[in-house]
């Protein structure tokens, strides 16, 4: 049973990460608003509706005067409404409100409506459930891959420590370390799109076989596989290194302790000393890592997504800022936030209840 | 008494005495020998590149109109080495003309007709192997026009009748005229400035050349600078090899002037082209080829080296010396001090940098705000968002040296927390704050370089934008085979990252065991 003073701590933490996700959406809302970036957007909007509203009056025959007025009237109510005429604050903090109270409002760029691959108007909640699974079918997968790897090969490394095949590993990572996954990536979309043919060069496709996944799952799923082969290549290729690093120098504190030693040295074969002794040692701290970057993942890669164009979360983050989208932004930071936060707090929890030793 | 103190004290060398016995050991280390090597490399590239370009060379780069005559998307020269044919590019500057001509009635040459004093400017080019020049470019570099008196008369640059023809001499000994030539004035010429190629005009001439072919005027357009450099056979271009001459004629007249007092003023340099810039583009281009531009990749890769050293270093630096600062006192004061600093830390590891940091730069971009400026601000945002890792550590380090009872010992002889702090903890954690110093400054360099590549320019030419352009040049339907273009600033990318890293490693190797020891 936790201790009041394990459950304080709990607490203390539990507000710090509930400030951390206020703090990220108005920080946010504070960055687009106070740089006038908002704007951008929203004045295009207010163009484009004004002018559909002056065609309309004019296909009606009336009097150029009054249909001046009556344009003007209606560009400074939309102005109004889109809160132009007033300061950016008055704009971004009670967006920035009602996003947290998860109410996230309109996408405002067809841009981001394009990645979603739907039609304004559509909400920031709807779009966010469309880009979520595209990008855990690729990137969570492919991190989730790379944990299994490394879960047979990073202990294995530990155990045999100084060998080549460990020194090959650190290389290895310390390269993939190097070479951002977004330059694999290009270099893929070149090498194997574009030069050999054997993978896609455009992926925006994948959305169709995802949306219609359920009319002929056999031939949707192999057509989704086709899509996603490269990019979860690219990403494990090039996150096994740091997680092949991690998981070992995890392992390596494990391998060092005497109950190891004994287990060898009563001549137990390496693959169950792995098992039971090391395995279930790292446990704990390995289970934080894939959480964490599981976590992560969700907020999808926005650089590797957009070289790919795979319309996942990352492409719509950048969608979504370039186009100073600010529901939308406001929207994927709080989710992204939100879930990584609990996942934090989850694993405090989790501490707590099954490790013993833990105590504040 | 004051003497005493400091010779008891120790000197700054000695304080930090692991720091120069780590250096040696890494030397010693495979990976830290290539890190090193490495580092070295980049630093004396770098220091060549701040003698050798301007600092502001930005603005070149990114001015069009300089890189007109240069050839567009072409590989690096040494290609030819490789078995590429090359049409090798060729520029001449020339102040004088080859040939001076005094044509007092119409005279017909090659087809055209010379009337006026005429000026005549050679350039011999020679194609080697069978590659096609890009094209032929002629720049009036400099052009008097100024007014002259003749005869009590004021005559103005305006008044000047110019003429200019650009022949092309075929080794076949076929001659053609690459240019419409219509009669211009001097200050036309001199405000026009280059004479291009004419791809419609030159196509007709080709046509006449090939009766009885089934050659269309779209093809022959088209492909007019290949055709004017080869040999059409069978529906195909072949590269005709042999000794070219590009010569442009240029005929002054001017009415109610005698041609040889036109010619004194124009011999003398008051009025008329003074110098011309002659250019056959090549089909290869400098060490490191050319990008959709023409723009020397080379120069831009170079210019890269010093600025993206500066930017992980100025990152990496200040996070570290943050992270150590912070670190410190929140584990050596405790106390609120302490809950401050760690919760703090805690927020920003939970707020997503990335996103926040491409709004920052789109927002920005959209500003206008200067490259200087957006530099900045991704420096200063790098830094913000890198001091947290290093703190938590340090902060774990300075309560267990805090708890050695040297300190206690320290402490207890009245030593100043300052004292304590300087003499006895940062010198034990410094090694430690080297080996991550090393780690963050390709993590700076990678995020800078990934910002470009999202199209958030600060539009200095770095090896992120330099590989940004060619990902637009590729997406945008060019070709995918600019190897020259998308390789070397990614290459050198994680050249750089390599280097730290391994170095990272070596320090690591070496300062883990010693922590645990002590």
């Amino acid at each position: 049973m936790p201790s009041s003073r394990v459950l304080s701590v709990l607490i203390k933490r539990g507000i710090t990460l509930t400030a951390a996700l206020i703090i990220a959406v108005f920080l946010s809302a504070i960055l687009i608003g106070a740089t006038g970036y908002d704007e951008k957007v929203l004045k295009a909007i207010v163009i484009t509706q004004v002018q559909a509203y002056k065609q309309n009056l004019q296909r009606q025959n009336i009097p150029s005067t009054e249909l001046n007025k009556l344009v003007q009237a209606y560009q400074q109510s939309l102005e109004e409404y889109y809160g132009l005429n007033k300061p950016w604050y008055y704009r971004v903090i009670p967006l920035a409100v009602s996003t947290l109270k998860l109410d996230l409002g309109w996408v405002q760029s067809t841009q981001v409506a394009d990645v979603a691959g739907e039609q304004l108007p559509l909400r920031v909640s709807e779009a966010i459930m469309l880009a979520l699974p595209r990008t855990i079918i690729m990137i969570t997968a492919a991190e989730l891959i790379c944990a299994l790897l490394v879960l047979r090969i990073g202990p294995a490394l530990a155990y045999r420590r100084g060998s080549i095949a460990d020194r090959a590993a650190i290389s290895y990572a310390a390269i993939m370390n190097a070479l951002p996954v977004w330059w694999i990536a290009l270099i893929a979309v070149f090498a194997f799109g574009y030069y050999l043919r054997i993978a896609p060069t455009r992926y925006r496709e994948v959305i169709y076989y995802i949306n219609h996944f359920f009319e002929d799952p056999l031939h949707n799923m192999l057509m989704i596989l086709w899509y996603a082969w490269l990019p979860m290549f690219v990403v494990v290729i090039s996150f096994l290194g740091s997680w092949l690093y991690s998981v070992r120098a995890i392992a390596l504190r494990v391998v060092g302790e005497d109950f190891v030693a004994v287990a060898r040295a009563k001549g137990l074969p390496e693959r169950l000393v792995v098992k039971k002794y090391v395995l279930r040692v790292i446990a704990g701290p390995v289970l934080t890592l894939v959480i964490l970057s599981l976590a992560g993942s969700i907020g999808g890669f926005i650089i590797t997504e957009s070289i790919f164009g795979w319309p996942g979360m990352g492409s719509l983050y950048y969608a979504a800022i370039v186009s100073a989208d600010s529901p939308t932004i406001l929207g994927l930071i709080y989710i992204t936030t939100a879930v990584y936060v609990a996942a934090r707090f989850v694993l405090e929890v989790l501490y707590v209840l099954l490790d013993p030793r833990v105590r504040y | 008494m004051a003497r005493a103190v400091t010779a008891r004290r120790p000197s700054l060398k000695e304080r930090f005495r692991g720091v120069s016995e780590i250096l040696t050991e890494v030397r010693g280390q495979l990976m830290g020998k290539i890190g090193l090597g490495l580092i070295v490399f980049f630093v004396v590239v770098s220091i060549f590149a701040l003698l050798t370009i301007p600092w502001d060379f930005y603005i070149e780069w990114n001015d069009r109109k300089l890189w007109e005559e240069y050839p567009e998307v072409v590989p690096p020269v040494w290609v030819s080495h490789f078995g590429v044919p090359v049409a090798q590019h060729v520029s001449k500057i020339m102040s004088e003309p080859t040939e001076t001509m005094l044509y007092k009635r119409p005279k017909d040459y090659n087809g055209i007709t010379l009337f006026g004093y005429t000026t005549i400017y050679r350039l011999r080019y020679r194609l080697k192997d069978p590659a096609f020049p890009q094209g032929i470019l002629i720049m009036f570099e400099d052009v008097a026009i100024n007014n002259f008196t003749y005869r009590g008369k004021l005559i103005r640059p305006d008044s000047i009748s110019v003429g200019v023809h650009v022949l092309l001499h075929r080794p076949d000994g076929k001659v053609l005229l690459i240019n419409e030539p219509t009669p211009r004035s001097l200050t036309e010429i001199a405000s026009a400035k280059t004479v291009r190629f004419d791809d419609a005009y030159v196509a007709n001439q080709i046509l006449a050349m090939y009766p009885g072919t089934n050659m269309t005027k779209d093809y022959a357009t088209s492909n007019a600078v290949k055709l004017a450099f080869g040999v059409y056979e069978d529906g195909v271009i072949k590269p005709l090899r042999g000794t070219y001459e590009v010569e442009l004629i240029v005929t002054y007249l001017a009415r109610g002037v005698s041609l040889e007092a036109l010619k004194n003023v124009i011999e003398a340099g008051e009025i008329g082209v003074r110098e011309v810039k002659m250019v056959i583009e090549g089909s290869a281009y400098g060490l490191m080829g050319t990008d959709s531009y023409g723009r020397d990749i080379y120069r831009a890769l170079l210019y890269s080296f010093p600025v993206e050293l500066v930017i992980g270093f100025i990152a990496a630096v200040a996070a570290v010396v943050i992270g150590l600062m912070m670190g410190v006192i929140s584990g050596y004061y405790g106390g609120w001090v302490d809950e401050i600093i760690q919760r703090v830390i805690d927020i920003m590891g939970a707020i997503p940098a990335l996103p926040i940091l491409i709004l920052v730069g789109a927002a920005l971009q959209e500003r206008g705000a200067s490259p200087w400026m957006m530099l900045f601000v991704i420096i200063a945002f790098l830094i913000i968002f890198g001091w947290g890792g290093l703190a938590i550590i340090v902060r774990s380090m300075t309560l267990s040296i805090k708890s050695e009872p040297y300190v206690d010992a320290a402490k207890t002889l009245g030593a100043s927390n300052i004292y304590i702090i300087f003499k006895h903890i940062i010198p034990q954690i410094v090694p430690y704050a080297m080996a991550s110093l090393v780690f963050s400054v390709p993590a700076a360099v990678l995020t800078e370089a990934g910002l470009s590549v999202l199209g958030i320019r600060h539009n200095l030419p770095t090896w992120g934008t330099v590989l940004a352009d060619a990902r637009d040049y590729v997406y945008a339907g060019g070709s995918y085979g600019v190897w020259w273009w998308i390789l070397p600033p990614g290459i050198l990318m994680g050249l750089m990252s390599v280097a730290f890293v391994f170095l990272g490693l070596a320090l690591e190797t070496i300062v883990e065991p010693r922590l645990r020891r002590r």
